[in-house]
């Protein structure tokens, strides 16, 4: 099984912290990943902005990157869901893209829909003892479909206390280029995020999608907040690293 | 019509708390209200994709329904008026109220109505026009528009609501809901009784017969419907289902999507005027059908899907940028996510097309829907014919040509990280940029952006593909270079 | 705007041709649903229960006596100055004219129609009910006048178990059917949440619903 990492523009220029997790979390896991280096974006600023020409030109790069793959793997739910939900259309003028496209599309997963569905894991051997709210991406889990697989990968997670957040499924308010366009109204609307957070008193806030992460985390940041932000795959590697150091020392 | 932008228009309901909480109160209760009746109902995905399918077949025979619809109007002894814009429409209603001599038009709750602005035609020509529905009578009193679709006056507190009606009675009246309502049943009683002309909407109507469907809660579209001479309906031509088999399906989605109610209080069915030897029931029905702007999207696959809505308003309770700002920031007869696609859809031109993007996409709308319209797609849409028709700003579109020129190469990207960390060594502080200036600004305002890594995921690969290569055990995952929000928070 | 112009802009953009067939569609409710059905007894059960779910008031009688008890003790409770109530012999199965000998009874068809306007309490039969969603269907005819079930405080509606059907598909007109002028579905009190969500009941139309639904044969 030929496996690439999707890393995302994101992750790779600002989080690469968390395509390393993912890497190594998935070498223990016995799936070896590769990096094609052609991969930049999937294009969703532009294509988000109505720039579908520049998008496609963008977007062009992982049909090429990925073309030789079995599984394409990605640590967003929201680039995941592009590819899925937004590449036909995108390449709805060009046949030959189109089937690129699609085929790209059927060997996509975000990260855990690929442990749970893929590779048919929900345990990943991980402890982390500490009180946890999950925020549910909008594009993972409204585009992609990814609802119950991060969820289920915490409930196996040792001692970690997994609080339900409130109006968990409403937009963090980050939506790319809306962030910037209407920085006003996306403040707010991180700022109800960030009450509820809050409420949980949760130490750690877990995520798919480093966008809302970098949202939320920022939003914190500011306002002095001591949750840590974590994408769902550090929270797990991190896990098996302390499962792992105490099976040493035990 | 706005002077402003959505950016302003959103800018100044963020300024006010009290609208906020209106807002956040009543959309959380009403979703929640439909989160339980939908899953006490069941099977709710079959349902809407009943709906989607019933309306979908419709809006693409509408030509065949609508003609039948007509027929089976005038068979029924109703008249039926075509206007092909704004003006045609609130023209034919000018005329009827010119020919029986009305003095007095009540009316129930209608979007359609607001869209042609009816009341202003109706009150240059001297009649008077009394708004029925408690919401409508309450922002009617305030001189205000509705900000909700289905509650008007969701924007208003009890005590605003007491000042406009003892301001308006000349009683001196609590804040008490039942005082409220009280003064409302009292006044209005009279008005029905005495008015020439009621005009109302239409929430459905039934091509196999004629019909004209109304939903409603409080019981004055039945008056306005019964109790004047001449009734009215003004309704969007793609409000049409082919039968009452159908309307069983929209009897389900429309409350329980609108309201979280299991059935609205009052479905009411209109065939015709009265008939021979009633006593009660308009003498007189006139059907006026719109287009203004509908039959463009037509045959347009982006969007003629939006011919589909049913007006439930299930899309502004889920939507997380209307319970911020409230329906009047979107600065048309149509707030919240549909609004935003309908609104510049109807008025294509520079004067709404900023509505598409106050959005950040995410989607609740589409999934809230109860006919499953994609306006989360539509809205993607919407910006990118506003770029295509050279709408946008010049320097946007210099910045996706950057982008496009940087992501398109691998190696030019590769490049611009590098340089960008040099860049932002000067504006960085605390592992994070809080500088409030430059295109960040937006951002940066309410929170820290993060810098970029010190080495990015591409350049720390090699290392790392080598080191598991060579089986080496796997240290901790890596912190270099991660971002203020990260290094910065509570490690335990 | 002329009726055929604006109907050949819709088929044009539709790309349609004038008297093109329809196509198949599925109509109506989904077969799971129209599948369904109450046994009698389920559905007198049911109306009765969502009737109350939505704020009226059903009571079952197992005869024309415990109707006719039920009423008047209604009527003793609101002490109606005028009673509203169906006109010519719609009503007659009930046989309440004893009962309503005693008050100010205004009849559809008889009474002029703008006096109901004065009328505190209504009794009506109806068309049939719902089970599903504790609904009446009122259907308009020359006895059988909108105002009667409108315009009071209070409706009373009269009904045999029978005419209860368990979905509102059942009631609604099938196609090629007269339909009558005026169907009104009533589920519950007048009511309105538009004073900061806050629940007002009898905003408009009635403030109070009961049904009476007879069980046994009429005698």
């Amino acid at each position: 099984m030929k496996v690439a990492l999707f890393v995302t523009c994101l992750v790779d220029s600002l989080y690469p912290q968390v395509g390393e997790a993912m890497v190594r979390l998935l070498h223990q896991l016995g799936v070896d990943v590769d990096f094609p280096e052609q991969q930049t974006c999937c294009g969703q600023p532009a294509f988000n902005s109505g720039y579908w020409d520049d998008a496609r030109e963008v977007a062009r790069t992982l049909l090429d990157a990925f073309d030789p793959y079995d599984y394409v793997v990605s640590p967003s739910g929201s680039c995941c869901g592009m590819i899925h939900h937004y590449y036909p259309d995108l390449f709805a003028g060009d046949a030959q893209s189109r089937r690129r496209a699609g085929a790209l599309a059927e060997k996509t997963y975000e990260f855990s829909q690929f442990l749970v569905r893929v590779l048919g894991v929900s345990d990943v051997g991980a402890s982390f003892p500490a009180r946890a709210t999950y925020h549910p991406s909008c594009h993972g889990s409204r585009l992609l479909g990814v609802r119950d697989e991060p969820l289920e990968l915490l409930r196996h997670v040792r001692g970690l206390e997994l609080v339900p957040l409130a109006h968990a499924a409403d937009c963090c308010g980050f939506g790319g280029t809306f962030a910037v366009k209407m920085g006003e109204l996306s403040g707010a609307m991180v700022e109800d995020k960030v009450r509820h957070v809050e409420e949980t008193q949760a130490q750690v806030l877990v995520g798919t999608d480093m966008g809302c992460l970098m949202n939320i985390g920022g939003r914190m940041a500011r306002e002095g907040r001591r949750v840590r932000v974590m994408h769902l795959a550090q929270l797990l590697y991190e896990g098996t690293q302390a499962q792992h150091r105490r099976e040493i020392v035990g | 019509m706005s002077q402003t932008g959505i950016r302003e228009r959103a800018k100044s309901a963020l300024q006010d708390p009290l609208l906020q909480q209106a807002v956040q109160f009543t959309t959380d209760r009403l979703r929640t209200r439909k989160a339980n009746v939908t899953e006490t109902f069941g099977r709710w995905q079959a349902w809407r994709d009943r709906g989607r399918d019933i309306r979908a077949h419709t809006i693409a025979h509408l030509d065949f329904y609508l003609q039948q619809f007509a027929d089976n109007v005038r068979a029924a002894g109703g008249h039926v008026h075509f206007a092909a814009d704004a003006e045609e429409a609130a023209q034919a209603i000018v005329d009827i109220a010119k020919k029986r001599r009305a003095k007095l038009v009540v009316k129930s709750k209608s979007m359609v109505s607001e869209e042609i602005h009816l009341n202003r035609h109706l009150e240059d020509e001297g009649v008077q026009v009394v708004e029925t529905d408690l919401g409508e009578y309450i922002i009617q009193l305030a001189g205000e528009t509705p900000s909700h679709i289905i509650i008007p006056s969701i924007h208003k507190t009890r005590e605003q609501i007491r000042e406009l009606f003892t301001k308006a009675g000349g009683e001196n009246l609590t804040t008490d809901t039942k005082a409220l309502t009280g003064f409302a049943r009292r006044t209005l009683r009279t008005l029905f009784q005495s008015a020439d002309i009621g005009v109302t909407g239409c929430n459905f109507g039934i091509a196999e017969s004629g019909t004209v469907v109304l939903f409603t809660n409080e019981g004055n579209a039945d008056m306005v419907a019964n109790l004047p001479r001449t009734h009215v309906v003004i309704m969007g031509m793609e409000r049409i289902l082919p039968s009452f088999a159908d309307l069983e399906v929209f009897s389900h989605l429309l409350p329980k999507s609108a309201t979280g109610q299991n059935v609205i209080t009052y479905m009411s069915c209109f065939t015709g005027p009265r008939r021979d030897g009633e006593a009660d029931g308009a003498r007189e029905l006139h059907v006026v059908i719109l287009d203004n702007g509908r039959s463009r999207q037509l045959g347009d696959a982006d969007f003629q899907d939006i011919l589909h809505c049913i007006r439930c308003g299930a899309c502004l309770n889920v939507c997380p940028v209307y319970r911020q700002i409230g329906g009047h920031a979107y600065g048309s007869v149509y707030p919240g996510p549909v609004g935003a696609v309908l609104t510049p859809l109807l008025n294509p031109g520079p004067e709404y097309a900023d509505l598409p993007y106050a959005s950040s996409l995410c989607g609740a709308c589409f999934e809230a829907c109860p006919v499953q319209i994609p306006l989360h797609d539509m809205l993607v849409k919407l910006r990118r014919r506003h770029v295509a028709q050279g709408l946008a700003k010049r320097g946007e579109r210099a910045a996706f040509r950057g982008f496009r020129l940087v992501f398109a190469r691998a190696g030019r990207y590769r490049a611009i990280i590098r340089s960008g960390r040099l860049g932002q060594v000067l504006v960085a502080r605390h592992g994070g940029i809080d500088a409030r200036i430059g295109p960040l600004r937006g951002w940066t305002q309410t929170r820290r952006a993060p810098v970029l890594a010190k080495r990015s995921f591409r350049e720390s690969w090699p290392g790392l593909r080598q080191e598991l290569r060579q089986g080496n055990r796997p240290p901790a995952a890596g912190t270099e270079g991660a971002p203020a929000h990260e290094t910065a928070v509570n490690k335990e | 705007m002329e009726e055929q112009a604006f109907l050949a802009r819709i088929r044009e953009r539709l790309g349609r041709q004038d008297g093109a067939p329809v196509a198949p569609y599925r109509r109506g409710a989904p077969e799971f649903w129209t599948g369904r059905s109450l046994s009698s007894a389920d559905r007198v059960s049911t109306f009765v229960e969502r009737f109350a779910q939505q704020g009226g008031q059903a009571w079952v009688c197992p005869d024309l006596t415990d109707l006719h008890n039920r009423l008047e003790g209604l009527l003793r409770d609101l002490a109606p100055p005028a009673i509203g109530v169906w006109g010519g012999d719609t009503l007659k199965e009930f046989q309440i004219d004893g009962l309503l000998a005693r008050f100010t009874v205004l009849r559809w068809g008889e009474a002029p129609a703008k006096s109901f306007a004065d009328t505190h309490v209504g009794i009506t039969g109806c068309a049939a009910a719902i089970a599903d969603t504790g609904t009446l269907m009122m259907a308009a005819d020359a006895w059988r006048g909108r105002s009667v079930h409108l315009l009071p405080t209070v409706h009373i509606a009269l009904l045999h178990a029978r005419q209860i059907k368990t979905r509102l598909g059942e009631a609604l007109p099938k196609p090629g059917e007269r339909v009558p002028s005026s169907l009104h579905f009533v589920s519950g009190p007048s009511r309105s949440s538009d004073i900061e969500n806050d629940l007002s009941i009898g905003v408009h139309g009635p403030a109070a619903v009961y049904a009476l639904v007879l069980a046994g044969r009429a005698t």
